[in-house]
């Protein structure tokens, strides 16, 4: 894929800001009218863009549609493409009249019709519900026909304000965005996508997101680094390449081609006034800074533009939590950016930083080492990579990663290390919370893998077979002596008999302990269940690249049953599911899991955008043994059913319309379950 | 029981495990002695006659792969058929690794039990009779008086007479007497058997 950044178009690749701005006013396609529109740094970044992008915007019902939709139409009307609007199902009226009011431009262009309109059910949904596929044929054929009407491309808008859909709907809707974002490039379309977050689960919206390439908030715009392209899901390598990519979407903004690396100490001779004090928190980037302060004086307009640059990175540090900081070697000036001052809990018109005041915030049991680390790095000319927890001011604790790497003027002389400090403890509490939640279940539940069950089984079994195949060999050798050993032969096979009974009665000892009695059974959630397996599996999903979406009906009624055998019927079909895409690569590995209930009964669903089942298959998977796995032990499923028959329930398999497999069980509520 | 008459010792925690393998091995004419555990097992006095044991690897106490190791390290060499329920393979190769003759998942078939009894009590055999080999070696070796030693250390060096006399000053003659009295009493014919004996007794 193609680096889609603000100030680079997409087609030709890493352009500087001087390129951008010859193109836009060079004018390669004329707009078809010349409106005078203020340049707001939005409308910058937009025409920098080029056609080709995706972008995601959020905005909440009270505060309505975005201000980046007018902007985004001006700038597709102007660039004399047809702009396309899909909305949702009686929104088109409102839509419309929105449009015509945004301004005389976007006005003028809908009644020329070079604004069209239309509904993501007509535009998306088949008789079959809504396919992925057919959702990215839309944009290429619009694109096509655009561009025998006379039109230079396309732009569109699509607007999420509703419910889409049931689950699967959903899982199908994100498996699209992640596609579109190639296709877009490919085709030099531009979509703008917006959520209303107010009327989608918040896991829905994040994957969303995850799935756009450049993300717009606030009057802002920038590359989304939280984004992830969909080569990537299971590459193996993946959290290099992600770390990669995080460090390059800072570091483009600091090592732009074509600009002089400013000699030790320059910069902090002359400081240039007329920047501060925005700028004193972004020195960071004082190589993009000095080139444009030199830009400055040629063109009045690049003050300006340099402003977007700090607002951009400002939202980019603030939606990816990491600071940036520089460190002069010589004079030993330490430069923090305003996202750093705010992981440090310190205030940003501070100006007395120092790698003391670094130092000092640091928890006292880290210190020292931090300390040496830092020195170590230094001495060597080496990065300097280091995680460590701070005090704040305020009782916080904090948990931070830190990565530098040095900055060499001429050679061998290090001149400054530029880094950046990203606030890791979210992901730090995740860690502990689910490793002793983890320790807790296995303690409180004593629950035994499904691996281990069926080992000390076939060991069970296996132990009265051997004697029984034994006996039976001694028997036939006792009679086949010259003078046969009747009294031998008798004992053996009275000894057989013994055998066959006792394997059968461990085979009943096992089904009566998955039958287990109804006193056993409690009143409670499958919601819990479900959350439970979800914490005991993290760990195993998060190694397999699955995205888990749930969707829990609340409340749920409770149902009567046992918590450790509900526990491993889930926990065998999100495992199947999981094993079930470990060989899919070119599509997000996505799992929905959602609870129901009605006036009789509880249902979970588990769906997977895995290899699916094919009709032969469907109902044997419950056949005990039946396994298209090498590991398989094929008593997953039989093992599932049998414990959800014995709670009165029933469990079932399913094909999906899409890619994929779904398995779904339903037991029945507390009062019905007794009988 | 008759000296060398072989007999197989099973080991097994199941008891109609136990009683199937003692009909089994029994029914080819072996003598078979059972034992419910592995300690029971130790505490049994060893015997000359050749043996082998049949074990199984889960079990409780000392495990199977324990009572190898056990004996390994008491030198009570006995060539060891396992015999287990689940067939785990990590465990069968550390117990083939350790010296044992085969792995057996339970079930088995008789045949390939029984060859393999064939084949450890035939080893057995051959390896008890090296050892009583050697433990004649020992005691001929430790009936030689300290002047004796003194010399057979020499001669296994491959000094002459000579040489012998001189260093230990002593006459040429009485090196001779007591070279030919410690042939005798090591049993050797000639100076080539003497010095192999002496390596193995290592
Ligand atoms: N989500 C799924 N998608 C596709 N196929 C599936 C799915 N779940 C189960 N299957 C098929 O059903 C078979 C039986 O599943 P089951 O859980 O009973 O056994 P298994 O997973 O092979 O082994 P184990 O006993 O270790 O669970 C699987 O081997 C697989 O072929
Ligand atoms: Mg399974």
């Amino acid at each position: 894929m193609p680096q889609q950044t603000f100030h680079g178009p997409a087609k030709s690749g890493g352009g500087t800001p001087m390129r951008i701005r010859k193109r836009t006013a060079g004018a390669a396609r004329k707009p078809p009218e010349t409106v005078a529109t203020a340049s707001t740094p939005l409308r910058f970044a937009l025409e920098a863009l080029g056609g080709g992008g995706h972008v995601c915007s959020l905005y909440e019902a009270r505060q309505g549609c975005p201000d980046i939709l007018e902007t985004f139409l001006e700038v597709g009307i102007a660039r004399g493409e047809k702009c396309l609007c899909v909305v949702s199902a009686g929104a088109e009226k409102s839509f419309r009249a929105t449009l015509r009011a945004a301004s005389p431009q976007i006005d003028r262009a809908v009644k020329a019709q070079a604004v069209d309109l239309t509904t993501i059910e007509r535009a998306y949904f088949t008789r079959e519900g809504f396919l992925p596929q057919r959702a990215l044929d839309f944009w290429r054929k619009s694109a096509r026909r655009a561009i025998a009407e006379g039109f230079t491309g396309l732009c569109g808008i699509i607007q999420v304000d509703r419910a889409l859909g049931d689950a699967a709907v959903l899982a199908h809707w994100i498996d699209y965005e992640n596609h579109l974002t190639p296709a877009l490039a490919k085709n030099g379309v531009t979509i703008l996508c917006l959520y209303n977050r107010s009327v989608q689960s918040g896991e829905f919206v994040r994957d969303a997101f995850l799935a756009h390439a450049i993300v717009a908030h606030r009057g802002g715009i920038g590359k989304n680094t939280f984004h992830v392209p969909p080569e990537e899901y299971a590459a193996p390598d993946k959290a290099d390449r992600e770390v990669h990519r995080m460090l390059a979407s800072l570091g483009e903004l600091w090592r732009r081609e074509g600009v002089p690396r400013p000699a030790a100490g320059e910069l902090a001779q002359k400081p240039n006034r007329r920047l501060s004090p925005l700028l004193r928190s972004v020195k960071a980037c004082k190589h993009v800074i000095r080139a444009l302060a030199d830009e400055l004086r040629e063109h009045e307009r690049e003050e300006r533009q340099l402003r977007r640059y700090v607002d951009y990175l400002t939202l980019g540090q603030q939606l990816n939590r990491t600071g940036t900081w520089a460190w002069d070697c010589s004079s030993g000036e330490l430069f923090w950016s305003r996202e750093h001052f705010r992981i440090f809990g310190l205030d940003p018109t501070r100006t007395d930083v120092s790698p003391q005041l670094f130092f000092q915030r640091i928890h006292p049991q880290d210190r020292a080492r931090v300390e040496q680390e830092f020195h170590q790095a230094v001495h060597a000319g080496h990065d300097f990579d280091s995680e460590y927890r701070i005090g704040r001011p305020d009782g916080v604790i904090k948990h931070v990663h830190s990565c530098a790497y040095p900055v060499f003027g001429r050679p061998g002389e290090l001149t400054e290390y530029v880094g950046t400090a990203a606030d890791v403890t979210e992901r730090k509490h995740g860690e502990e919370s689910v490793g002793s939640m983890q320790a807790e279940l296995a303690r409180a539940t004593r629950a035994v893998t499904l691996g281990q069950l069926m080992a000390s089984i076939a060991h069970e079994v296996n132990q009265p077979l051997a004697a029984l195949v034994a006996n039976a060999n001694a028997a036939l050798r006792w009679l086949a002596w010259e003078e046969p050993q009747i009294g031998r032969a008798q004992q053996a096979l009275t000894r057989i008999v013994k055998d066959g009974n006792r394997a059968s009665e461990i085979i009943e000892r096992i089904r009566a302990l998955v039958r287990k009695s109804d006193a056993r059974r409690n009143p409670l959630s499958l919601n819990s269940v479900v959350r439970e397996v979800i914490v005991l599996l993290k760990t195993e999903l998060r190694r397999n690249d699955v995205v888990v979406r749930t969707d829990l009906a609340e409340p749920l009624p409770p149902i009567l049953g046992d918590q450790v055998q509900l526990q491993q019927v889930l926990l065998n079909l999100v495992m199947n599911a999981v094993e079930a895409m470990s060989s899919v690569n070119t599509r997000p590995r996505a799992l929905a899991i959602t609870t129901a209930s009605d006036r009789t009964g509880v249902a979970v669903c588990v769906e997977d955008r895995g290899i699916g089942l094919d009709d032969r298959v469907l109902e044997r998977v419950f056949e005990p043994f039946y396994s298209s796995k090498p590991q398989g032990m094929g008593i997953g499923l039989a093992l599932s059913r049998s414990i959800v028959e014995a709670h009165g329930g029933r469990l079932w398999a399913m094909r999906n319309t899409a890619p994929g497999a779904t398995f779904q069980f339903r037991l029945p509520l507390a009062g019905a379950a007794t009988k | 029981m008759k000296p060398g008459e072989p007999i197989v010792f099973v080991v097994d925690d199941d008891a109609s495990v136990r009683e199937a393998l003692a009909s089994l091995i029994g029914s080819v004419a072996l003598r078979v002695e059972c034992f419910a555990s592995s300690g029971e097992f130790l505490r049994r006095r060893r015997s000359e006659n050749p043996s082998c044991l049949v074990l199984d690897v889960r079990m409780p106490g000392l495990s199977g792969l324990d009572l190898q190791r056990k004996l390994a390290r008491a030198e009570q060499q006995i060539p060891i058929i396992f015999i287990s329920a689940h067939g785990d393979i990590p465990m069968a190769v550390e117990a083939m690794k350790a010296g044992a003759i085969e792995f057996l998942p339970k079930p088995f078939r008789d045949e390939d039990l029984l060859d393999a009894i064939r084949q450890a009590l035939y080893r057995d055999e051959a390896a008890k009779a090296r050892r009583s080999e050697v433990t004649g070696i020992r005691t001929r070796h430790a009936r030689l008086t300290a002047r004796q030693h003194q010399i057979m250390t020499r001669i296994v060096e491959g000094k002459l007479n000579k040489q012998i006399a001189a260093e230990l000053e002593l006459s040429e003659n009485t090196i001779k007497v007591h070279r030919r009295r410690i042939m005798d009493r090591m049993g050797a014919s000639s100076v080539a058997e003497l010095v192999q004996m002496i390596e193995r007794l290592g």
